[in-house]
């Protein structure tokens, strides 16, 4: 089991946003959790991601790159902790062949070779979540836990990406708003509204009905 | 650089040698600059000392830098020099000119004031704008200010509308003069030179008043001279200012010659600071 | 509009203004004030000056000790600004930046005499103070790297996630401070380093105002140059020249140092074992001497200059925004705003106070004057970015009032409660010229040689400026206005 949550309430700021949630999420699923802003799935993200801190990776809504690096030096962020701080520092001023080539290899899968040493602050909206993916995958975890990651990716791209992530990672918990790419590339949805849970299917498994709820949800 | 490397290759005697003295700034830089560069090549060739003058800015820094032992010898007005000796203990007046033991101060008015000349203390004075020179003069402010107490039994502040403080005397003379300030108290040594090299406009600015006599400028020095100099220093200073001829030097001093100073003769410029309240 | 916070601010600070003006004695006491200003402004055409390897040497010896003096303000503001979290250094920091570069330099005028050693700490001490908080601000406004994300390797994570997005801001506002530090360093001169300000008030003083405009009129090309010859490439071997150049850094005196801090700031009758009494009666006379009167006329001061400073930008900004003016016109105001900008206060007022005599209103117009210069241009600044629709009207006032204004207020209310704790500190100072704020009686205490009251008196001043501070980052709050406080560097200054 990856998660399992009983009866679990969360809260932001001192307030509760979510009440009573229980689901489980198993090793080797992909699930997107669909909900409209400001429904609590940031929220539930993050504390997923806290809990199971060694395992996973987390993609923030806003992205937390850093504008004035390059794309290279923002993936590399990743391992920060993994390789000591003398050969951080020199990394800044000669990348080692190794990192360069490991991370070169990701950002293929992502299209985005041609922005290696570009400046993050001279990517499009796109291209940013590209390095954030590519960051999460770098960082080498199991799980990974992203909040909206493809809002500004166009249809083959989301395609393209979802693909990545599900070779790159055994478990994947997406929030996302758009109901059909949530069931073109995951298995399962969970649906948030007025901090509940009101449907959580296999995407196989939905009947029209299911599809007209989810709609709403992300009204 | 140069010099921390020379500190570090020469030994101090080098150092030693060095005469530093300065003045508090009553007057015009480029004056005194001209005045006492003359006194550092004749204090320099009769002592046989390197002896430098540093101009300083205000009456204080002068004070802090002769207590801080910046300075070996200052020529002080007869305040500042009560105010260094009451800090630097072993400290003594050792010269003052000849003019100093009777010293005074003009009150000065711009004539568009309308007030006129008198032997007795003005009237008509209240309610004037009023300058001093520098806050730490003798003849400029604590004099001046002693004889306004004295006649009208109230602080400047309360017999003025306004009290300011020009910096030293030739400025004091240029306020008043403009009209930036109806009325001011001026060294009177200072005036007269002015007067002399015709820099004063005398239909714009006249003597109301002249104080009575007091005790002003003098030569002091740090006791310990003698330690860093050589025995006898301090005395062959003194006999080498006592015996100065030079008429250039004497001139640019406005003084007619230079005669022996002790302590005590700044006795009554004590109690009068103490009086007024600018000495505790 | 008129219930708006922004109007109840603007209203409350308007009437205080007011009040002020009241009470300030803003009264012109030279009779013949017009020949003087003739002969002071014809000077301009007749500029020359006795001896100039002294001139050069004076601009050297600024040059130099504004460098050294960023040098090490950046090193200890730097170092400072990691531990800005810590409350002691906050208050440590906002103590000494409280107290003005001059008073500080007056200070150690007392400790080491006149010498490269006081002026560079005169500088250091409060700008290591400044750059830390703001060093510290910008690397928290900077920061996109969320916390969840951090890892335990504090250093690399410092370096790759705040260093990066945080260094043009700190580039260009060090270089803004190095301006600054420019004009403090020649503003020292004015109590005998020999600093341009130094020759400046000589010649002013024996009114050789042909000298006075050579001084100013390079000191202007050389801040308006900075960027040319300030920068990433020359920084490092103008500090070494610096170095080379100002040689002599000896007169630490550890005895004069002790004996400043353990006798000569020590209450008179505490020194002398005068009794509880004596010490009561001596606080006590000076507070209503002058604690009192001075607070007030600095507070006074302040304000009436913050409501000017206020009122002049509203009219100068138009002059430099595109929205309301053409290009020549533009670039002229631009001119003249750097002119006045780049003249320190403190020579302004010391210029207008020999034009008008002694009063409050030299010291408002300084104050007004380079203040509202500076506010004016980066309001002139924001409005050139600012996005209108394209029908929108052609005519100025309406313009000015229906589409300008209401944009652009909250920042400028912002720029203005951030200069109102520089205005304050500068009021303190401009005593030292002869208005009787704060600064008066503290360079009285001095030339009285009582150290005693003059730390007493620099106490109060920091005080007041610490209170200031703080109501001002309420005041900030109340509004929302925090955007680009830290930003109010002219960071966008071309």
């Amino acid at each position: 089991m990856a998660f399992s949550l009983n009866n679990e309430s969360i809260s932001y700021n001192d307030q509760i946003i979510l009440h009573s949630l229980s689901f489980n999420i198993k090793r080797g699923e992909s699930v997107a959790l669909l909900g409209k802003s400001g429904s609590g799935k940031s929220t539930l993200i993050k504390k997923l991601y806290e809990s199971r801190k060694e395992e996973s990776s987390y993609i923030p809504q806003e992205l937390s790159l850093v504008e004035n690096l390059s794309v290279y030096n923002n993936i590399y962020v990743a391992k920060l902790d993994e390789f000591s701080t003398i050969h951080n520092l020199i990394n800044l001023v000669k990348p080692a062949k190794k990192d360069v080539d490991s991370v070169t290899s990701i950002i293929k899968q992502l299209e985005l070779e041609d922005k290696l040493l570009q400046k993050v602050h001279d990517l499009s909206g796109g291209q940013k979540q590209r390095v954030a993916i590519s960051r999460a995958i770098y960082e080498d975890k199991s799980i990974l836990l992203a909040d909206e990651p493809i809002s500004a990716l166009d249809e083959y791209l989301s395609s393209i990406v979802t693909r990545t992530l599900k070779k790159n990672f055994e478990t994947i918990v997406c929030a996302l708003h758009n109901v059909e790419v949530a069931t073109k590339n995951f298995e399962r949805v969970i649906g948030l509204k007025n901090s509940k849970i009101i449907i959580d299917k296999k995407c196989s498994d939905l009947n029209a009905d299911d599809i007209q709820k989810l709609y709403y949800v992300c009204e | 650089m140069k010099k921390i490397l020379m500190n570090l290759l020469l030994v101090s005697s080098l150092f030693s040698q060095t005469f530093t003295f300065s003045a508090i700034p009553d007057q015009d830089e480029t004056k005194l600059k001209e005045r006492f560069s003359k006194l550092a090549v004749y204090l320099s060739k009769e002592l046989n000392v390197d002896a430098k003058f540093v101009p300083i800015k205000s009456y204080s820094a002068s004070i802090a830098a002769f207590r801080n032992k910046q300075l070996q010898l200052a020529w002080f007005g007869g305040f500042s020099g009560v105010k260094a000796r009451l800090i630097v203990p072993n400290s003594m007046a050792i010269a003052q000119g000849v003019e100093d033991t009777e010293f005074r101060s003009y009150i000065i008015a711009n004539v568009k004031t309308g007030l006129t000349s008198s032997d007795k203390f003005p009237k008509g004075l209240e309610g004037r704008t009023f300058t001093f020179g520098s806050k730490g003069s003798t003849s400029g402010r604590l004099m001046p200010e002693f004889f306004i107490r004295e006649h009208l039994n109230k602080a400047p502040s309360k017999v003025f509308s306004k009290v300011g403080y020009s910096g030293n005397h030739t400025k004091t003379i240029s306020l008043v003069q403009s009209g930036a300030y109806e009325v001011g108290a001026v060294n009177y040594k200072v005036w007269d030179a002015g007067i002399k090299a015709g820099t004063i406009d005398t239909s714009k600015v006249k003597i109301i008043w002249t104080t009575p006599t007091y005790p002003d400028y003098q030569f002091t020095v740090h006791g310990d001279l003698d330690d860093t100099y050589g025995k006898g220093f301090t005395a062959k200073l003194k006999a080498t200012i006592l015996n100065l001829k030079d008429k250039a030097i004497l001139e640019s001093f406005n003084r007619s010659g230079f005669i022996e100073a002790k302590n005590s003769d700044y006795a009554p410029i004590l109690s009068v600071g103490k009086s007024t309240g600018l000495i505790d | 509009m008129f219930a708006s916070k922004n109007f109840k601010v603007s209203f409350l600070f308007v009437l205080i203004g007011l009040i002020s003006l009241y009470f300030a004695d803003l009264e012109i006491t030279t009779i013949d004030a017009t020949s003087l200003s003739q002969d002071f402004f014809f000077s301009i055409f007749s500029m020359e000056f006795n001896n100039y390897s002294v001139l050069l040497e004076a601009f050297l010896r600024t040059i130099s000790i504004a460098v050294l003096a960023i040098f090490f303000s950046i090193i200890f503001g730097a170092i400072l600004s990691l531990f800005f979290n810590s409350l002691l250094v906050r208050i440590s920091l906002a103590f000494t930046r409280s107290i003005h570069e001059l008073f500080w330099a007056l200070i150690f005028l007392q400790i080491f005499g006149l010498n490269t050693l006081t002026a560079l700490l005169a500088i250091v001490i409060p700008y290591s103070a400044t750059l830390a908080k703001v060093y510290a601000e910008i690397l928290q406004e900077n920061d996109t790297f969320t916390d969840t994300l951090r890892g335990k390797d504090k250093l690399s994570y410092f370096i790759y996630t705040k260093i990066p997005d945080a260094l043009p801001h700190l580039i260009s506002y060090t270089r803004y401070r190095f301006e600054c530090a420019l004009r403090s360093t020649a503003i020292l001169g004015f109590v005998g380093i020999t600093t341009l300000g130094y020759y400046l008030s000589s010649s002013f003083m024996q009114g050789l105002y042909h000298e006075v405009w050579l001084i100013l009129i390079v000191f202007y090309v050389i801040v308006a140059s900075i960027k040319k010859w300030f920068n990433k490439y020359t920084f490092i071997p103008l500090v070494i020249a610096s170095f080379l150049y100002l040689d002599d850094f000896s007169g630490f005196n550890l005895a004069n140092l002790k004996r400043f801090f353990t006798q000569d700031i020590i209450p008179y009758p505490i020194k002398n074992d005068l009794g509880l009494q004596s010490t009561i009666s001596w606080f006590e006379k000076i507070f209503v001497n002058e604690i009192l009167p001075g607070a007030t006329n600095t507070l006074v001061l302040t304000q009436l200059s913050l409501l000017l400073t206020a009122i002049l930008t509203l009219i100068l900004f138009p002059l430099v925004s595109s929205k309301f003016t053409n290009k020549p016109t533009k670039i002229s105001a631009h001119i003249f705003l750097v002119v006045l900008r780049s003249t320190p206060e403190y020579i302004l007022a010391y210029i207008f106070l020999q034009l008008f005599g002694p009063s409050m209103l030299p010291a408002a117009l300084a104050l007004m004057l380079h203040n509202g210069s500076i506010i004016s241009h980066l309001i002139g600044h924001d409005t050139d970015a600012m996005k209108l629709r394209i029908d929108v009207t052609k005519r100025k006032t309406e313009l000015y009032f229906y589409e300008v204004l209401p944009r652009i207020y909250g920042q400028f209310l912002a720029f203005l409660f951030y200069r109102w704790e520089i205005i304050m500190r500068e009021s303190a100072i401009l005593g030292v010229l002869g208005i009787t704020t704060l600064g008066f009686y503290i360079d009285s205490a001095i030339e009285d040689f009582r150290l005693d009251k003059m730390f007493l008196l620099l106490l109060v001043t920091a005080f007041l400026n610490i209170l200031v501070d703080v109501i001002s980052k309420k005041a900030r709050e109340y509004l929302r206005a925090t955007k680009h406080i830290s930003a109010c560097d002219l960071r966008q200054n071309k």
